[in-house]
């Protein structure tokens, strides 16, 4: 499910010395619609279970015929604003491995993850994800701030977890186990209150406390 | 008090919980139990959130759970007098007189009440206003518009009340309310009737987008189920719109900056 550019064949694989060419953009651009169904169904897989709570509110704040809409409406914003960020991520996997092909583009790129996943910038994005918009309710306004909301949440998203999306992209292996940590991560992320926005190493460790504590209460 | 940074500084503080839990133990003392489900008894620990802890005479620290203090035998004090001045009365007793009022019989009612079940209760939006609203010192009105076709569930829940099934619960909701200055309360009215007051404590912080809010604010849910068991009893409810008054006990500084985000109705069914 993951996309993995070396292995979708635009970039040659480990251990091959061909870097990137106009040749291999060119692919790039004819493989575009079947490389932006693979982003999806990994964005759909690492990002469904953070929805739950913004689709919650888009629910509640809806009249009750206007629902299917509304969430129709929402995850239209949220999902065009993504495969944009989705393009943006394959070009960056694309010339990272063209500067540098192999491991060594994979760990150029990691330091700037680490970097963003410390960074105050992407704190400041995971609090304002916990600051859902009022939509209105009646007519066109409603249909607006349902369009709008996914679009500023997406923003949200790719400002918060666009690392974590790029991670899995970039590995020419174990891509599966590498979804599933940053799934974890995005997870633990997303769960956790606004904290002060500054320079620190966290670690995301909510998901791992909910469950051991829920193992304790039920065992 | 209206600052939850210092409050803990005002001797009014201990009075108010303090008196809260003896409220609480005279709630018990009527014969009215506490939560059992593990997730309350254990505490915030069950949602990956830190644990209460308080610090103690010698300088450790007590991590408990709400099991750990769900009755005064469990700690040592206890109040010269529980009583909390009021006769308890059973919610479902509420209920009854309610279907009363609606035109049902006191034997109908009191069998429907007692048939009620605890549970979620799913609610649904029946109006908003549109735009968000400033609240000056003069104070403000919304007008909530109403869907037609909710609305006419609520009415329709209101006659089959004289048939002992218990209508919809009605709130109003101020979602969103943010501002620069606590200690504010706002009194609200739906159509000149009153619907109840909110005291803005904590507001500040709340409305902080870096603070433990995200900048949210804070959202009042007040239940206006009198009111509109009123209009339908006056075949007032056939209305587009509900006009809903926000006015501050004092005078608000323009620094405060008030606003609510929007002004809501739902309903919740009880059946």
């Amino acid at each position: 499910m993951a996309l993995h550019f070396t292995g979708a064949g635009i970039m040659p694989g480990p251990g091959k010395d061909i870097g990137a060419s106009p040749h291999s953009y060119r692919m790039f651009a004819a493989m575009a619609p079947s490389l932006a169904i693979g982003f999806m169904l990994m964005l759909v897989a690492m990002m469904a279970p953070t929805l739950i709570i913004p689709i919650h509110h888009v629910c509640a704040q809806s009249f009750k015929h206007r629902r299917p809409r509304s969430i129709a409406l929402f995850v239209l914003g949220y999902g065009a604003l993504w495969l944009a960020a989705g393009g943006l991520l394959a070009v960056i996997v694309l010339t990272t491995e063209a500067v540098a092909p192999g491991s060594h583009a994979a760990s150029a790129v990691a330091i700037i993850l680490i970097g963003w996943q410390c960074s105050p910038i992407k704190q400041q994005c995971l609090n304002r994800l916990h600051n859902h918009l009022s939509l209105a309710a009646f007519g066109s306004a409603a249909d607006w701030d349902a369009l709008r909301f996914g679009t500023k949440h997406a923003l949200l998203c790719v400002g918060s977890f666009w690392a974590l999306m790029l991670f899995p992209m970039l590995l020419h292996h174990g891509h599966l186990p590498a979804m599933a940590v940053a799934t974890f991560m995005v997870i633990s992320e997303r769960l956790d209150q606004p904290a002060p926005v500054r320079w620190e190493v966290r670690v995301p460790s909510k998901l791992a406390r909910i469950l051991v504590a829920q193992a304790r209460i039920r065992l | 008090m209206s600052d939850p940074d210092i409050a803990a500084l005002d001797p009014i503080f201990y009075l108010h919980h303090s008196n809260i839990d003896r409220m609480w133990a005279g709630w018990n003392a009527n014969g009215n139990g506490n939560p059992s489900d593990p997730n309350w008894l254990n505490g915030p620990a069950t949602v990956g959130e830190r644990e209460f802890a308080m610090p103690m005479p010698d300088g450790s620290s007590w991590v408990y759970t709400p099991a750990d203090v769900n009755e005064l035998g469990q700690l040592d004090y206890t109040y010269d007098d529980v009583s909390t001045g009021l006769l308890p009365i059973q919610p479902s007793q509420k209920v009854a007189q309610r279907l009363v009022r609606l035109g049902a019989t006191p034997t109908n009612a009191r069998k429907a009440a007692e048939q009620l079940m605890d549970g979620e209760k799913k609610a649904e939006l029946v109006g908003a206003n549109q735009g968000a609203l400033r609240i000056p010192s003069s104070g403000t009105g919304a007008r909530v518009r109403l869907d037609s076709a909710v609305r006419a569930k609520v009415a329709n829940s209101l006659v089959e009340a004289a048939e002992a099934r218990v209508p919809d619960q009605v709130y109003l909701r101020l979602e969103n309310v943010r501002g620069n200055m606590d200690g504010y309360k706002l009194d609200v009215s739906v159509n000149q009737q009153n619907a109840g007051a909110i005291s803005l404590f904590g507001l500040r912080k709340a409305s902080l987008r870096e603070g433990a809010h995200g900048g949210t604010g804070l959202t009042f849910v007040l239940d206006i189920t009198h009111i509109i068991d009123d209009l339908f009893m006056h075949n007032r409810l056939d209305i587009d719109a509900l006009d809903v008054r926000i006015v501050p006990n004092q005078a608000v500084p323009d620094s405060a900056q008030i606003t609510v985000e929007r002004v809501s109705i739902y309903r919740q069914r009880e059946q």
